[in-house]
């Protein structure tokens, strides 16, 4: 039930309800408060952003591990050609990137203008069409042999810095204090500016980390003889943030192999090897870890495994290989190429480092211990036992596209991996640029003077140092280039553009989760299914329709992404207290897997694993025994072949959480997707089962994402329907927000009466929607009028028009920079060669003076229409002596507004730069305002998916009315009902009308009433009607407009909140009678912009056949077509063989001007026999007798086409001319 | 009957301000506002009521702002 109403009390109420809340909006809008934003929820919601990219280069953060991961790279010197000189006697040089550092935004320092503000604020860069960047270094060390480590400082470019996060200058800036910044007061940050334009990197979904999934895929049967398709395959994460991704293969024989890839490239090796290179084991240790102890009860069950794990330990005896380091030297001599590990490390250090980089790197990826050794080595054993039991059909596979086994790619650890990576392939190209240096110095000793003269001034600096380049790149494009990959299924489409087109469409973009542009391209539609396991964690409602649909989801409105690794260093602790045993037996119903991030903590019987999962799940929410609330509690229950049991727990970031209320302790608990499907959580209070529910939701609302959350009553309609309203919404003309002056989008769209909805949910004042109107309220009756407003039309009030219901405007802002001019003459000169102005000296006709002012740029106001000129500018040159710049040509070159539609010049920008050279300006940035008020053909849209064009602006004198003289704004068709089922625009309508008559603000949150006698949304709001004097069915009695009489029906009117969508008529529409065509068959081109046509299908030119409006058609196709008169033969019907011919001087006559055209194929050679005025000349030369009889006919220009591709193939039409 | 009731937001918003109870706590319901303004039907009421005055919001960027920090730096 929509809540009774509080009256406006309580002076500023911490909580947001539905009210209006009229005089605490004015106050906030009067004075953004100066300590914290009025709107948690919204900052909420761009979280994984921020947070993400804070955690890169916090301390001890991303970057931190990742340059322990990178290590030190080692290089020899000496001639590598020269097989005299040993490893052992040539001079090792080590460099490693000790630290980096990322600073704010700064104006450089060549800069001295500007001594005291020399931050450079994001509205700077916006305005300024630059990149909102800081300058990044690192600290490079090297050693030449033992010696001392010495340092230095390198300059690595600039990086893209995300708005809001820890390197910006918006970071925890209260709304006043963003106000004073020029930006907005609720500015979320999460995004980069990018040459002016804002770029986001797009969340991914990505495998769960650590976990490895039991999957059955048939390609896999395509890696070889053997194979089969079962695997198992595990993302393992390094602290870092990169991953490697390891699989088990499991051969028709029983054997399994591990294949993983590196730097593209796939490799296989035999498990076992991997095992025996991890410990010094023996095969009875590895049957054991498979198979569990010998007299463990059960064993003889298991044949199936014992039979298959005998045949693994025995074909790999062929390899001869013993002991630890007998294995990982084998290892090291295969991969120390591919690793490109230093010439000097001996093949067992090459394995360790195989082992380090690429086995399951989760549980140790540098600094590795013996600890670490053996977690991998129980893990691998663990995943041998898992495929087996897959096999074995004991267990089923793991579903890789339900939100239990996936989990997020960060925009910031996504950034963070990309730096890694190029910090890595620099110092790598250090060696490169070393191997270059000596080569051409002779190979000089790395001890030697030379080296330390030149090493950091020509060998470093000859490499590529400019490492933000790469990031600049990365945002821009959004293509990743990269050697490895980064384990990651696509190249391109990581950054989207945060379209600013209302505030629906920007929030959005933030909560997005792209399932990946791999999945895009499938065939099945498998992966793009709604699963109930996606319950609260992505948003069923809002995903897009066509070909995104199902792959780009939005994220719930509750669910959160933990961005930072929980604290569990108690867990291992706690966990052997509650009993487990460091070996399995064999039988699954006996012994279970306890794991914690990917690292096994033992085994125990299954009731125990139950009594540990909850144990552990009542102290995190409780808050005790160190155990953190983030932590995820997977207790998977044992089962008749379905998911592999155990207790499988998570700390790690990239995980969507959600709170639900735990009832135990009745205190919130958040919970994972991983652990989610085998929990029970209740919906509603109501639906607890006593002894079986251990959760329930706070709102069943919790599932819909913040856009989905907006639809009124979205349980009222057909579900589709609400899917349609969340597309639409983001494309509303609507308030994209208030510091509009500040912002250089090339197109932004702005409704002038933008009103807050009366009908809306809680949540519309908790994410400040007001800040961002977005509709109007609009009095909508439903009834067939006039006739204009069948097939979706909707009729508007004329007079509601005028008084400016859904009056819009669109901002165009264009550059226009004369350096790129300049650059695309002649190469990349840096020298100002034009300024803006007139030529001083030269000609100003007045004609440029309409709408230029005195010094060449528009005049601000003026109205502009295609062709006009905005600008002038003319090229200088510096004149060496004063360095002054001076114009010698005296030509005025002028820049034009090329747009089609007429538009005002609202404001112009000078565009300076932030090296402080005293260079004259070289952009400007001008700022067009196009007024759109509604005309017809526009489309409105309320917010039910019921979308409408305007057809008639109607007269209101016209306009139906009722008793009190209320005239409707808008008038829509019944029909628009029946096969839609949007009911919940009728709901809408009878509570927007009985919210204003009491001045309320109604509550339309979903699942709030019920579905039982007295206590429906229609009975409330038909009370409510009632009392207010109204039928309680929300019609009225309504007069004909046109007669003044009593319409027979009484008319459904009410109060509904009504969007303009951007797609304007004004922008769409297309005409042409004859225009530009394409010079191969002279039909006409395509494309709105180019003066194209529309091309008149089959279908159309069917529907003007079955008209009887034949002659039409010919219009149609041809005369507005491809009209030609093309010259044929008559005699042997050619269109090919006819000619122009020459006149007897040499010149050509045109054909049609009183020129001939002669046939040539029956025409014969003239003789001195043929009389001369019968005879013509071709082209050559040649006198020709005969082909007269030729005729000119109006056909379609391909044909003639037709004609002579035909001939090509050496087939001739002949064409029969009559009469 | 058409009136002009752009007027009223002003008076609106000073009626939603002004305290009805003793004590001075409870401030005038929109409905009643509306009511004392004269607005009887629906259409005028849902103008009023569910205005936003986003104007306030923009005076707080100064269009003038440049030509300020140019005389002051004269």
């Amino acid at each position: 039930m929509a809540p009774a109403r509080v009256d406006s009390v309580a002076p500023a109420p911490k909580k947001w309800t539905t009210e209006y809340d009229t005089q605490r909006r004015h106050k906030l809008f009067r004075q953004p408060p100066s300590d914290k934003t009025a709107y948690p929820s919204l900052a909420e919601a761009t979280r994984p952003h921020v947070d993400s990219f804070n955690a890169v280069f916090a301390p001890n953060g991303q970057i931190h591990h990742a340059l322990k991961d990178v290590g030190t790279k080692t290089f020899l010197d000496g001639n590598p050609q020269d097989d005299a000189s040993e490893p052992q006697q040539r001079n090792r040089l080590q460099i490693r990137m000790r630290e980096v550092f990322l600073d704010k935004s700064m104006l450089p320092p060549s800069n001295k203008l500007e001594t005291t503000k020399r931050e450079i604020l994001p509205v700077e860069c916006r305005e300024r069409h630059v990149t909102y960047r800081g300058r990044f270094r690192g600290r490079l060390e090297y050693r030449v042999n033992d010696g001392e480590w010495k340092e230095t400082v390198r300059e690595l470019g600039y990086l893209p810095i995300m708005l809001r996060s820890n390197r910006c200058h918006l970071e925890n800036l209260s709304p006043k204090e963003l106000v004073n910044r020029r930006e907005e007061t609720e500015e979320l940050g999460g995004y980069f500016i990018v040459n002016g334009i804002e770029k986001l990197i797009r969340m991914l979904i990505v495998n769960r980390r650590n976990f490895p999934m039991a999957i059955v895929r048939p390609s896999f049967e395509n890696r070889g003889a053997t194979y089969t398709k079962f695997g198992m395959q595990i993302r393992s994460v390094r602290p870092d943030q990169t991953s490697q991704t390891n699989v088990l293969h499991y051969l028709s024989d029983g054997n399994v192999t591990f294949r993983f890839s590196w730097r593209k490239n796939e490799y296989l090796v035999p498990v076992l090897m991997v095992l025996k290179a991890l410990v010094e084991t023996n095969d009875r240790e590895v049957y054991e870890g498979i198979v569990g102890p010998a007299g463990s009860k059960d064993l003889e069950a298991k044949q199936f495994v014992t039979d298959r794990v005998e045949l693994l330990l025995r074909t790999y005896k062929a390899y001869r290989l013993y002991n630890r380091e007998q294995t990982r030297s084998y290892l090291g001599e295969k991969f120390r190429v591919v690793l490109g590990v230093p010439e000097d490390m001996t093949d067992y250090d090459a394995g360790t480092e195989f082992l380090r980089k690429i086995v399951l790197p989760h549980l140790g990826s540098y600094e590795v211990s013996e600890a670490g050794d053996g977690d991998k080595f129980r893990m691998i054993l663990f995943m041998i036992r898992k495929l087996y039991a897959l096999v074995e059909g004991d267990c089923s596979m793991d579903n890789p596209d339900a939100v239990s086994s996936q989990e997020i790619l960060l925009p910031g650890f996504l950034y963070g991996m990309i730096i890694k990576e190029r910090i890595e392939e620099w110092l790598a190209s250090v060696g490169l640029s070393l191997r270059e240096w000596s080569r051409s110095n002779q190979y000089p000793d790395f001890t030697s003077r030379d080296f330390e003269r030149d090493f950091l001034t020509k060998v470093v600096r000859k490499t590529n140092e400019n490492l933000g380049q790469a990031l600049d790149y990365f945002l821009s494009t959004g293509n990743l280039v990269s050697p490895s990959g980064l384990d990651l299924q696509q190249v391109s489409g990581f950054t989207v553009v945060a379209e600013k087109i209302n505030f629906y469409r920007f929030i959005s973009h933030f909560r997005m989760v792209h399932r990946g542009s791999f999945f895009a391209q499938l065939k099945t539609t498998t992966v793009r299914k709604l699963l109930p396991e996606s319950w609260g964690f992505l948003c069923p409602v809002h995903t897009p329709d066509g070909s995104p649909c199902g792959l780009l989801n939005h994220l719930s409105h509750k669910c959160k992404i933990v961005t930072n690794s929980a604290d569990v260093t108690t867990i291992p602790g706690l966990i052997a207290q509650l009993g487990v045993v460091s070996s399995s037996t064999a039988s699954l119903t006996d012994s279970v897997v306890i794991q914690l991030d990917g690292r096994i903590l033992g085994f125990c019987a299954p009731k125990q694993a139950k009594m540990i999962g909850d144990t552990i799940r009542y102290w995190k929410v409780e808050g005790t025994h160190g155990v953190p609330l983030d932590l995820e509690v997977g207790y998977i229950p044992s089962s008749a072949g379905g998911q592999y049991p155990g207790v499988y727990m998570f700390s790690s970031p990239a995980r969507m959480l959600r709170p639900v209320k735990y009832l135990p302790l009745e205190k919130t608990d958040h919970i994972g997707s991983f652990e989610q499907p085998f929990m029970s959580i209740a919906c509603t209070e109501p639906e607890i089962a006593s002894g079986d529910s251990t959760h329930v939701e706070y709102d069943p609302t919790n599932i819909l994402s913040i856009v989905a959350n907006q639809t009124p009553f979205s349980d009222f309609n057909q579900s589709p329907r609400n899917m349609y309203q969340c597309q639409m919404g983001k494309q509303t003309m609507g308030t994209p927000g208030t510091a509009l002056k500040y912002r250089t989008d090339n197109k932004s769209y702005r409704l002038q009466t933008g009103q807050t909805p009366v009908v809306r949910p809680p949540l519309y004042n908790e994410y400040g929607l007001d800040n961002f109107p977005n509709g109007t309220n609009a009095v909508v009756a439903v009834i067939s009028y006039t006739g204009y407003d069948m097939d979706d039309a909707m009729i508007l009030n004329k007079s509601a028009h005028e008084r400016g219901f859904g009056h819009g405007t669109i901002y165009k802002a264009k550059k226009i920079d004369l350096s790129e001019e300049n650059k695309q003459q002649r190469g990349r000169s840096a020298a100002v060669t034009n300024v803006f102005g007139f030529a001083p000296d030269g000609l100003i006709k007045a004609q440029w003076r309409n709408t230029l002012d005195e010094d060449g740029l528009a005049a601000i106001g003026m109205k502009v229409n295609q062709g006009d000129i905005i600008a002038a500018s003319h090229t200088v040159t510096k004149d060496p002596m004063s360095g002054e710049y001076v114009n010698r040509d005296g030509i005025t070159h002028l820049h034009r507004y090329k747009d089609a539609e007429e538009a005002f010049v609202e404001e112009i920008k000078l565009i300076g730069n932030e090296s402080g050279s005293n260079e004259p300006c070289q952009a400007i940035s001008v700022r067009f305002r196009i007024p759109r008020s509604p005309v017809i053909g526009d489309k409105f849209s309320s917010r039910h998916g019921q979308k409408g064009v305007c057809s008639q602006k109607w007269p209101a004198v016209n306009m139906p009315f009722s008793e009190s003289g209320m005239q409707p704004d808008v008038i829509i068709n019944p029909h628009a009902f029946p096969s839609r089922m949007t009911i919940g625009m009728f709901v809408e309508s009878l509570a927007g009308k009985s919210g204003a008559l009491h001045g309320l603000a109604q509550d339309s949150t979903p699942f709030k009433f019920k579905d039982k006698e007295g206590e429906t949304a229609v009975e409330y709001f038909g009370h409510q009607l009632k009392r207010a004097g109204y039928n309680y069915h929300g019609n009225e009695p309504m007069y004909s407009g046109v007669t003044g009489e009593e319409l027979h029906a009484d008319i459904y009117v009410g109060v509904v909140y009504y969007q303009r969508l951007r797609h304007m008529v004004n922008d769409k529409f297309q005409v042409r009678t004859t225009g530009p065509v394409t010079p191969l068959t002279g039909q006409p081109i395509k494309g709105r912009a180019k003066g194209g046509g529309i091309r008149v299908g089959e279908m159309e030119r069917d529907a003007l056949l079955a008209h009887g409006t034949a002659f039409l058609l010919q219009d149609r196709l041809l005369n507005c077509s491809d009209y030609t008169k093309a010259w044929l033969c008559r005699a042997c019907g050619s269109f090919l063989s006819t000619q122009p011919t020459v006149g007897q001087f040499g010149r050509r006559r045109l054909a049609g001007e009183g020129g001939r055209v002669r046939c040539k194929r029956c025409s014969r050679k003239a003789t001195s026999l043929d009389a001369k005025n019968e005879c013509w000349e071709d082209r050559k030369g040649d006198k020709w007798f005969g082909g007269e009889d030729v005729t000119q006919v109006a056909v379609p220009g391909v044909l003639r086409y037709l004609d002579v591709e035909l001939a090509a193939m050496g087939c001739r039409l002949k064409f029969k001319v009559e009469p | 009957m058409r009136s002009v009731i752009a007027d009223l937001y002003e008076k609106y918003v000073e009626l939603i301000g002004t305290s009805v109870s003793d004590d001075g706590g409870e401030t005038m319901a929109d409905g009643d506002a509306m009511d004392a303004l004269g607005l009887n039907r629906y259409c005028c009421r849902r103008m009023i009521l569910t205005h936003v005055d986003l104007i306030e919001k923009l005076l707080r960027y100064n269009p003038a702002e440049r030509d300020i920090i140019k005389v002051s730096q004269r």
